[in-house]
Order: structure tokens, then C-alpha cells, then sequence
């Protein structure tokens, strides 16, 4: 009798609810929390987590940014513009923008004055006027005739190399002890385009790049200037910061 | 009789064990509770304690400070360029100056230059002199830069002329530079 009882289908009713509702009610509660809270901690725990990690890059980040802007700012505090002024002079000097052909022949005529050299003739290479001028370092060729020998052609040499704008010797020709020709090159370098990126870490002038300045100077880099260098300077370009 | 006695006892036991179970389930319940409040507490309290915006805030400052030394910055960075390509410039000038004192200091007496064609690839020198010995000192000083591999890193000796008329021997060498 009670296994046929038993085989019976339970009926799908409003009393077999009640039934179960009754035999788990002390049940129902503790398993909704337990449910709530797993429900909380994989939709809204986890992904704070998640966030927190993501949080702590962007800390991470923006400390390495702030770093790195203490250091340009320290680097600019320190150096005095009157300094910077007299660099950029020297330096615009030494390695012009645009083919300076009064720099070039002062340069010319103190070498053969220091070096007790007499000149003669010359010709200068200029190339295309119309180009326009790129980035890229460049040249100016001068071919120039020294009326002496080798021991002059020597002294001239040396005596040209330390004359700005800079220049290098690229051949020699003695074709007696009296006639020589020397070909040099100048070279100059347009002005880069400078844009500012106050993010982007900046280098200072070092010690080396002073003793560099400190030679330039006494190649006569600052009294050979004949006028206000034309530098491309922006005067107001959108920072990162206030483009933000 | 003794059926019933078995099925009382059975009832019994069954309740005991529902009793435990809903502690069981309360305490997970409870316990899930705890850890759920405890993660959410935590993380919002790390959450809290991230000093992004007061980063940002200094970022800014410090960005503006360095705006209005803007001018300064792209004159460092003038500089800078100009010095990278000035340094390059100086390290890379081919000194014939040095090789050409080299040459001079090395002439026997009474060695004088005829000629003389000096570029970066090549070296064409003709010297004479009333000597043969001061010319033989002179190629010696040759050899010797180039076995030492000082000056010359090819050495061609293209002639060697006596002129009875004047008495006077040249040589005639070519050699490739360092």
C-alpha cells in the first residue's frame, strides 16, 4: 500500500507550495542571504577590486608624470635666462641656421691672420638658393687658395679650426712651396621645430655640454655676432595641461 | 508495537538533525554577511585612500608653474640641439692638420715637399731631396707608420726618379689614410 503511495506523482498545486514553504521556511532566509551576498560579491566587490588595481596604475603613473615635472622644473629653476640668452648666441654661432657668408669669411680671414697666411682667391660652393631649408645638417663648400707651403697650409688649418661658424678641412693640395689649395666645408643647421611637452623629461646643461660652450666662447663664438639672431621661438604654445 | 516505538525515535532523530542544519545555514549565512561587509568596507576604505585627485591637483600646479617657463624650456632645448649637433660636428672633423704636422716632423733634413694632395680617402706625396739616404729615412718613417698602423693603412711607392741635371732624387708615394 505504501509503495504504491509512494510511485504516486506529486501534485504541482497551490498545497504542495504551501507544503514546501512551510517545510523549509527556516531555511528560506539564511539561503537568500547567503544568495544576496554572493550576488554583491561577484557584481559589486570583485570589479571594485578590478578598479582599485587600475586605481593604483593610474597613482603609480601620475607620480612617475609628477617626478618627472619636479625634475624639468628643478632643471629650469636652476639655470638663469641671461645664461640661456648667451648659449643660444654662442651655440647659433658656431653652427649658423642659414649660410652665413660674412660669418664665413671673417671666420677665413682670422685663421689667415692668426696663422701669418697670405690668401688668395676663393670660391664658395653656395648651391640652390630656392630650396627650402630642412632640419638635416648641412654644408657650404669654400674652396680657398693659401699663397705658401705645407707648414703653412698646417698653421692655417689649425688656426681654421678654431674659428666659428665650424668648419672642417676636407682636402689638401700643395703644388709648391707657394701655392696651395685647401678645400673646407661650414656647416650650418636650421633651427628645429620646437614644440613644448612639459610631461616629456628635459636635460639640463651638463658639465660637458659647458666645457663645450666654454671652447665654442673661446673660439670668439659670442664677439663674431653681427646682429640679433632670428631664433624660431614660439611664444605661446597650448600646454598639455591647459589643453586639458 | 515495537514499529511505532522505532518510529518515534526515527521522528526524533530527524528533528535533531533539521535543527542542526538551520544553525549550519544560518551560520554561513551569517559568515556571509561578515565577509561580504568586510571586502565592501575594505575596498571602499582603499578606494578612498588613493591620492589621485591630489596627485592631479599638483600635477596641475606644477604643469602651470612650468608653462610660464616655457620659454626657458625651448631655449634649453635650442641649446641642447644645437650642442648634440656641434659635439657630432667636433668629433667628427678628419684633423688633417695633425696628419700633415705628423708628415713635416717626420722630414729628414734636407727633404723637401714637391707636392703634396691630402683628402680623406687618399694621400699623394712627392718629396725630393740631394740624398738618397734622407729619402730612404723618409720611407722608412713610412713602413714604420704603417706597420704600427699609425698613419697609413696602405702605402704605394709609385717611383723613384733621379734628375742628374739638378742632382736631386724624388720619391713618389701614395698611401691611403687611417
Amino acid at each position: 500500500m505504501s509503495t504504491t503511495s509512494s510511485n504516486k506523482p506529486i501534485p504541482i498545486n497551490e498545497t504542495t507550495f504551501r507544503i514546501l514553504y512551510f517545510r523549509f521556511k527556516p531555511y528560506l532566509i539564511s539561503t537568500g542571504v547567503v544568495l544576496i551576498c554572493i550576488i554583491l560579491f561577484f557584481q559589486f566587490i570583485i570589479p571594485q577590486i578590478g578598479q582599485w588595481f587600475s586605481l593604483r596604475d593610474q597613482v603609480i603613473a601620475e607620480q612617475q608624470k609628477i617626478d618627472v615635472l619636479n625634475q624639468n622644473l628643478s632643471i629650469i629653476t636652476r639655470i638663469n635666462n641671461a645664461t640661456l640668452d648667451r648659449d643660444i648666441q654662442i651655440t647659433a654661432t658656431a653652427l649658423p641656421s642659414n649660410k652665413d657668408f660674412a660669418a664665413i669669411l671673417s671666420a677665413v680671414s682670422n685663421a689667415a691672420t692668426t696663422s701669418n697666411v697670405s690668401l688668395g682667391d676663393y670660391s664658395f660652393q653656395v648651391g640652390s638658393l630656392s630650396d627650402t631649408p630642412t632640419a638635416t645638417q648641412t654644408t657650404l663648400q669654400l674652396v680657398l687658395s693659401i699663397k705658401g707651403g705645407i707648414t703653412d697650409v698646417e698653421r692655417f688649418i689649425q688656426s681654421l679650426k678654431t674659428q666659428v661658424p665650424l668648419s672642417d678641412v676636407t682636402s689638401v693640395q700643395i703644388n709648391s712651396a707657394s701655392s696651395s689649395t685647401v678645400t673646407t666645408v661650414f656647416y650650418y643647421k636650421p633651427f628645429p621645430q620646437l614644440s613644448f611637452n612639459s610631461t616629456a623629461p628635459l636635460i639640463g646643461v651638463t658639465a660637458q655640454d659647458d666645457q663645450l660652450v666654454k671652447s665654442l666662447q673661446a673660439f670668439g663664438g659670442e664677439s663674431s655676432i653681427t646682429g640679433p639672431l632670428t631664433i624660431p621661438i614660439p611664444t605661446a604654445p597650448p600646454s598639455p595641461a591647459t589643453a586639458q | 508495537m515495537s514499529k511505532e516505538i522505532n518510529l518515534i525515535y526515527s521522528k526524533k532523530k530527524n528533528r535533531i538533525s533539521q535543527e542542526r542544519l538551520i544553525k549550519i545555514v544560518h551560520r554561513i549565512a551569517y559568515a556571509c554577511v561578515g565577509i561580504t561587509a568586510l571586502f565592501a568596507g575594505g575596498i571602499y576604505y582603499l578606494n578612498q585612500s588613493v591620492p589621485l585627485p591630489a596627485l592631479q591637483k599638483q600635477e596641475a600646479t606644477i604643469t602651470q608653474n612650468l608653462t610660464l617657463s616655457q620659454q626657458k624650456i625651448l631655449k634649453l632645448m635650442l641649446i641642447k640641439d644645437r650642442l648634440t649637433q656641434i659635439n657630432t660636428i667636433m668629433n667628427q672633423r678628419k684633423n688633417l692638420d695633425e696628419t700633415i704636422a705628423t708628415i713635416i716632423s717626420a722630414l729628414p733634413q734636407g727633404v723637401s715637399v714637391n707636392s703634396f694632395a691630402l683628402s680623406t680617402g687618399k694621400i699623394d706625396i712627392t718629396v725630393s731631396s740631394h740624398s738618397l739616404l734622407a729619402i730612404n729615412q723618409f720611407i722608412d718613417f713610412s713602413i714604420n707608420k704603417l706597420n704600427n698602423k699609425e698613419l697609413f693603412s696602405t702605402l704605394t711607392i709609385n717611383g723613384i726618379v733621379a734628375d742628374a741635371k739638378s742632382q736631386t732624387y724624388s720619391l713618389i708615394l701614395e698611401a691611403t689614410p687611417l
